[in-house]
C-alpha cells in the first residue's frame, strides 16, 4: 500500500483535518497511536492547545484516503456559535481518545 | 398614554426634567422593558434644545455597545425632530439612594460588593470608552437584592471615540470631581472619584461635602478634604478610609488609574478580614477575585465570569467530605478554590488536586457517560464551587464556549501527557 506522510511530529499546525474516506494512522516516537476511521478528524491538538501549536504526533495518510482540511484561520473567522459547535464535537473527541488512552496506560 | 414607541405602556414609571419613563412590554421578545420618552418640549427648547438632544443622542448611540451583568442594557432607541425615546433594561428594584439614608445603611461589607460591582463595570465601559461623568446613588439600580447593581444613565456619557466637544455644566455636583466642577475637561477619572462620594455615602449616610449653593460646593470639593468614613461610622476599617480617600484624590493623577485598580484594593481589604462575621459566607467580590485568579478562567472576560459567580453554589466543606462518589450520576461540576481533595478509584490514590484544579468534569464532558468513574473526597477543609450542568446550559453562548474552551485545554494537556507516556520507553 502505498502511504504518505502527511504531518509531522514539531511541525507547525495551521490547519486540521477531518477524514472523509479511507485510513490515517497517528504514531509518535515511530509507535502507533491510533488507526482512525472516516469521520474522525486530526491534526486538532495544536489548534485546540493554549500554548503548544506544534505537531504532538506524525499523521501517515493512506494514499486513497480524502481529507478535508480547515486553516484554523478560517475558523477562527466563524461565527461564535459555529466554533462552539466544532468545539463541542472535538471534546467529545478528546474525551474519547483520553479514556482509551487510559485504558491502555492502566494495562487493561 | 398607551404606547411609547410601539412599545405598550404598563405603568408610568417616573418623571425628570427632560424626559419621562414608562414600564412596557416588549412584545416581540415577551420581556418588560423601561422606554425613557423625552417631552417633545424639550427638544424644541429655544436655549437648551440642542444640548438635550445631543445628550439624549449620547445615550441612545450606546444601544446594544455596553453589554455587561452590572450596566442596565440599552436595547433600542429612535430619535425624530420631536420625538426621541430609548429602550432599556427594567430593573425593578430601586436606586442606591434608599442605602444611603443614616437608618437604611447596609452592612460594610456588602457595600464593599456593590462598589465592587461599579468598579468593574465602569472599567468595562472605560475600556470602551466610554465615561459615564455622571455617577451618582440615584443612577445605581438594584434588582430584588441590593446587591443585585446596574449602572444606568448613560445619558451624559462621553465617549472618547467620537471627536465632539465636551457638555459642562451638566450632572450632580454633590458627586462631580474637582476637575468637572471646574467645567474643565475630564476624563474616565472623574467616575472613580464619583463612586469614591457614592461609597463614602453608602458607609456613612453623609455626603463628604455638604455645600449650600454651587459655589459653596465647588470651594469644598476642590479645596476641603472630608473627614474619613471611620469618624462617622466606626465599624468602618482604616483600609476603607485609604480607599475612599484615594478615589477622591483631587488630582485625577493621584487617584486609581482605573476600574481595576480601585477593585484590586476593594478585594484586598475584603481578604484582609473586613467584617469578620461574614466570612463564613461568600460575597460576590470574592468569588469574582477567587474565579479571577485561576487559570482556568483566564481567557473569560468580565461578564461571562460575572456569570459564573451568579451560577456556581459556593460552599465551605470540612476535611474528609466525599464530593462525588464513584458510581453515582454527575449533573454537576467542581472547582477547587482552596484546599485539597484527593481522587479515587476502588479505594486507591489516583492524584490530589490543589486550588483551581477542576473536578467530576467528565460528567459535563461526555454525552454519554453521566456516571462518575472516581470518588473525590476533601483532604482539608477547602472551598469549592459546585457548577451544575442544567444551570450551566442557561448560560450564553459565550459563557459556555470560554468554559468548553478551557475544559478542552486541559483535555489536550492530558491526552498529550498520555500520548507522550504511552509512546516513550
Amino acid at each position: 500500500m502505498l502511504k504518505r506522510r502527511s504531518m509531522k511530529e514539531g511541525e507547525p499546525g495551521d490547519y486540521f483535518c477531518i477524514l472523509a474516506q479511507g485510513e490515517v494512522k497517528i504514531s509518535k516516537h515511530g509507535k502507533l497511536l491510533n488507526v482512525l476511521r472516516a469521520g474522525e478528524p486530526f491534526g486538532e491538538m495544536a489548534y485546540l492547545s493554549r500554548k503548544e501549536h506544534a505537531r504532538g504526533a506524525d499523521v501517515t495518510v493512506a494514499a486513497e484516503a480524502s481529507i478535508i482540511s480547515v486553516p484554523t484561520r478560517r475558523l477562527d473567522q466563524a461565527s461564535e456559535s459555529c466554533r462552539h459547535k466544532f468545539d463541542r464535537a472535538f471534546m467529545e473527541i478528546l474525551v474519547e481518545r483520553l479514556s482509551n488512552a487510559n485504558l491502555r496506560l492502566s494495562g487493561v | 398614554m398607551e404606547h411609547v414607541a410601539n412599545y405598550p405602556v404598563i405603568r408610568k414609571l417616573g418623571e425628570g426634567a427632560t424626559s419621562e419613563v414608562f414600564l412596557c412590554q416588549d412584545p416581540f421578545r415577551n420581556r418588560q422593558v423601561a422606554v425613557k420618552r423625552i417631552f417633545p418640549e424639550s427638544l424644541r427648547d429655544p436655549a437648551r434644545g440642542r444640548i438635550f438632544r445631543k445628550l439624549f443622542f449620547t445615550e441612545a448611540s450606546l444601544a446594544g455597545k455596553l453589554d455587561h451583568p452590572h450596566i442596565a442594557q440599552i436595547y433600542d432607541a429612535g430619535i425624530g425632530e420631536d420625538s426621541g425615546y430609548i429602550v432599556m433594561e427594567y430593573v425593578p428594584g430601586g436606586t442606591m439612594e434608599r442605602f444611603c439614608a443614616p437608618e437604611n445603611l447596609l452592612p460594610v461589607d456588602e457595600v464593599v460588593n456593590i462598589v465592587f460591582k461599579c468598579t468593574r463595570a465602569l472599567a468595562y465601559a472605560h475600556m470602551l470608552g466610554v465615561t459615564h461623568r455622571d455617577i451618582k446613588p440615584g443612577n445605581i439600580l438594584y434588582a430584588a437584592e441590593p446587591a443585585d447593581v446596574r449602572i444606568s444613565d448613560f445619558g451624559l456619557a462621553l465617549n472618547v471615540g467620537a471627536e465632539t466637544t465636551q457638555i459642562t455644566g451638566v450632572g450632580s455636583p454633590a458627586y462631580m470631581s474637582p476637575e468637572q466642577i471646574r467645567e474643565e475637561l475630564v476624563d474616565h477619572r472623574t467616575d472613580l472619584y464619583s463612586l469614591g462620594v457614592v461609597m463614602y455615602q453608602m458607609l456613612t449616610g453623609q455626603l463628604p461635602f455638604k455645600g449650600t449653593n454651587k459655589f459653596s460646593m465647588i470651594y469644598q470639593i476642590t479645596q476641603y478634604d472630608p473627614a474619613p468614613p471611620s469618624s462617622i461610622r466606626g465599624e468602618v476599617p482604616g483600609s476603607l478610609d485609604r480607599i475612599v480617600r484615594r478615589a477622591m484624590q483631587k488630582d485625577a493623577a493621584k487617584r486609581y488609574h482605573s476600574g481595576d485598580e480601585f477593585a484590586q484594593e476593594l478585594i484586598e481589604a475584603l481578604r484582609a478580614g473586613l467584617g469578620a462575621a461574614h466570612r463564613e459566607t461568600f460575597g460576590d467580590a470574592d468569588k469574582f477575585a477567587a474565579l479571577r485568579a485561576m487559570r482556568f478562567f483566564t481567557p473569560f472576560a468580565d461578564p461571562e465570569l460575572w456569570e459564573v459567580v451568579e451560577k456556581g453554589i459556593w460552599e465551605r466543606v470540612p476535611a474528609g467530605s466525599a464530593l462525588v462518589r464513584e458510581g453515582e450520576p454527575g449533573d454537576f461540576f467542581c472547582l477547587l478554590v482552596e484546599g485539597e481533595a484527593r481522587v479515587t478509584k476502588n479505594r486507591k490514590l489516583l492524584t490530589v488536586l490543589g486550588p483551581g484544579e477542576c473536578f467530576g468534569e467528565m460528567a459535563y464532558l461526555s454525552l454519554e457517560r453521566r456516571e462518575r468513574g472516581a470518588t473525590v473526597t476533601t483532604a482539608k477543609d477547602s472551598h469549592v464551587v459546585r457548577i451544575r450542568i442544567a444551570d450551566l446550559e442557561k448560560a450564553t453562548v459565550a459563557c459556555r464556549s470560554n468554559v468548553d474552551r478551557a475544559f478542552i485545554g486541559i483535555l489536550v494537556e492530558r491526552l498529550n501527557l498520555a500520548n507522550t507516556r504511552l509512546t516513550s520507553g
